[in-house]
């Protein structure tokens, strides 16, 4: 099956040398990052702050350059953003939009709902206000909320229908990909369900695909397909939701599964201890960058370690079995 | 299980809280009949969603509220003794030394401009009236126990040095000074990552088993309290709708809420993966939208007419008429 989506090797520094006579530092945000994303289905990435998950949404959508390696968004291919024109940037965000964590904070203010959702297409496409609006209308009506709230202001709703706001905004230049951070973590408990329903429901409607970026376990458990770990701006495992899951062979997966609370004592996973915090980027370890905190690591954790292929996934640990 | 009667720490009678400003022409009823009793040694879980009232509660214990409120309560005692909640004196003698309370967000919770050794001495000179020598050896002693690596080396570190999980540690060294009866924790873990998470609850069960120190663990996260708490209270528009030993209320919900909240979750309701998620319609009412009857009523899939008619009683710790079997 063609992919809509692949990274290949991707790699991302900031430079954040501090004052003209200070030496110059890089952040190695992300390294060596490859994931595959089919049409109509969602991969779920996990990781703590600090992991890379923004980052990468962000090299995505253009936000930030990368250093080396490539993205093929549905045949079309990114290599660096130097000298890319308007009309590639416009092309490449017909195909890929993002949804924001914080739905108080990712809508204009003093902007009418209509206004909100319709700004992409009168940008991108040069709408009349009057056919933009009627555009906004249908699409408000999609994503569950009513059309005689268009002329309101986003203070006047509530942060689940704020966050389909957002959704709405996202959809209109009927994007392929769609990047989701954190999508229902601002959202109270009983509202979570209802955002994710209208997910799962417009994926199936619309053959959309989905980057799930989420720190809640169980909700990314639920819409994903495949499952991206990511440590230290590195995948560490990535495979298929079940084999993750079900068989973990990184030791950071298995730590992180380890730590997510569990409402029933059934969901018991294998203990692992948890322990120790996320090392900083500017002195990451040599070889493993989980060896800090790993309960299993000796002196062979220090080489170079590869992604290996172990059944459906892939792992970078040299002693996952 | 028989057990021996023990002293209840802390017990709260049909206490009732209203907000007035100057916008509002009548007093806004934000908590409703909220009777609770904290036994020595036991996790108090309470749970709900924003604007449940599992905060303010809290801070009406700790005498903590802003001005614009007015507070009745049938009876409210501390380790024995009635307190007062009007009266700002009868806080005085256990607040900070007796109860202690460490906050969501530690990086907020800490003074920028001070170092950590100086915060974490000023409660043990204040209120142990030790001396500054003293003081630091004991500080260094609790951050130990809590398990900050290199104390010495932190002592002397600002806030901003610290990550989020090491700087709620801190926190919870600071409330650890005076060997409180009482922990108050208020979202501890909301702002950290899981496997901190992890380390700070494990580090609040401890000291609960060690020091045999009682907590109220306020989270909207139903997973933490079931693994953490030994009994459970659920909180919905300013009332306790629901309370009772973790293993009951979690294997055997009785109000509808209750159920909607453990069902609305992933892995709560055994759904197959990318099917949809049971939900509960609409949001949780505003302060000065509340309906009559039971709070619940309109986003209820049992409602009734009598469920609208008065407010439901809470009857063997459920507010509901017609509680699930």
């Amino acid at each position: 099956m063609n992919n809509i989506l692949e990274i290949n090797n991707l790699y991302k520094e900031y430079n954040v040398k501090q004052g003209i006579f200070a030496k110059e530092i890089y952040l190695p945000a992300l390294r060596d990052i490859s994931l595959k994303l089919e049409p109509g289905k969602t991969l779920g990435i996990v990781g703590e702050s600090g992991c890379g998950k923004s980052t990468l949404a962000k090299v995505l959508t253009l936000i930030e350059d990368l250093k080396s390696g490539d993205i093929i968004l549905d045949g079309v291919k990114l290599v660096t953003q130097e000298n890319i024109s308007q009309n590639f940037q416009k092309n490449w965000y017909q195909k890929i939009q993002m949804v924001f964590q914080d739905p108080y904070q990712s809508l204009n203010p003093r902007k009418r709902v209509w206004e909100i959702i319709a700004d992409p297409k009168i940008v991108s496409e040069n709408l009349s206000k009057e056919t933009a609006k009627n555009e906004a209308i249908l699409m408000m009506e999609k994503v569950g909320l009513r059309k005689e709230l268009a002329e309101r202001y986003p203070h006047q709703f509530s942060g689940g229908q704020r966050q389909r706001i957002g959704i709405a905004r996202a959809l209109m230049l009927q994007p392929k990909v769609l990047i989701l951070d954190e999508p229902v973590s601002a959202l109270d408990v009983s509202v979570q369900a209802q955002v994710l329903n209208l997910l799962l429901e417009l994926q199936r409607e619309m053959n959309l695909s989905y980057l799930f970026i989420s720190h809640d376990l169980s909700v990314v458990q639920h819409v994903s397909d495949q499952i991206l770990v990511m440590y230290l701006g590195e995948v560490v495992e990535y495979g298929p939701r079940d084999e993750v899951f079900n068989h973990p062979k990184h030791p950071y997966t298995k730590m992180l599964l380890a730590s997510a609370p569990k409402v029933r004592e059934s969901e018991a996973r294998e203990e692992i201890e948890v322990q120790g915090e996320i090392p900083s980027l500017f002195d990451l370890p040599t070889g493993c960058a989980f060896k800090s905190r790993c309960p299993y690591a000796d002196e062979s954790c220090s080489s170079k370690i590869e992604m290996q292929k172990l059944n459906q996934s892939l792992v970078r640990c040299i002693k996952a079995q | 299980m028989m057990e021996k009667t023990q002293e209840t720490l802390l017990e709260v009678k049909n206490l009732d809280l209203y907000f007035h400003g100057p916008l509002h022409n009548h007093d806004l009823h934000a908590l409703r009949e909220i009777s609770f009793k904290v036994m020595p040694g036991e996790i108090l879980g309470v749970v709900g969603e924003s604007g449940s009232g599992k905060s303010i509660t809290n801070l009406a214990v700790m005498g903590l509220l802003p001005k614009e409120t007015k507070i009745q309560s049938e009876k409210v005692s501390f380790a024995g003794t009635a307190i007062d909640l009007n009266n700002e004196k009868s806080f005085k003698r256990f607040r900070g030394t007796e109860v202690a309370m460490i906050f969501q967000d530690p990086m907020t919770a800490l003074n920028p401009f001070l170092k950590v050794g100086y915060q974490l001495m000023e409660p043990l000179t204040i209120h142990m009236k030790m001396s500054r020598s003293e003081a630091k050896k004991r500080a260094i002693e609790l951050m130990e126990k809590v398990g900050i690596s290199s104390p010495d080396k932190r002592f002397d570190q600002y806030p901003f040095e610290l990550s989020g999980g090491m700087a709620q540690r801190v926190m919870i060294a600071m409330s650890l000074t005076t060997n409180p009866k009482l922990l108050i924790a208020d979202e501890p873990t909301t702002a950290l990552d899981v496997t901190i998470q992890k380390q700070i609850l494990n580090l609040i069960k401890d000291l609960k088993v060690k020091e045999k120190m009682s907590v109220i663990l306020v989270t909207h996260d139903l997973g933490l309290v079931a693994e953490y708490a030994d009994r459970i209270q659920v909180m919905y528009a300013g009332e306790i709708v629901e309370s009772g030993k973790t293993k009951d209320l979690i294997e055997n919900p009785k109000h509808p809420y209750t159920e909607a909240l453990l069902k609305s979750r992933p892995e709560g309701g055994g759904f197959k993966p990318k099917e949809n998620l049971l939900t509960i319609s609409g949001v949780v009412p505003m302060l000065n939208q509340r309906p009559g009857g039971c709070q619940f009523a309109p986003r209820c899939a049992y409602v009734e007419e009598k469920c609208t008619a008065k407010t439901p009683e809470l009857v063997n710790n459920v507010r509901c008429v017609k509680p699930l079997s």
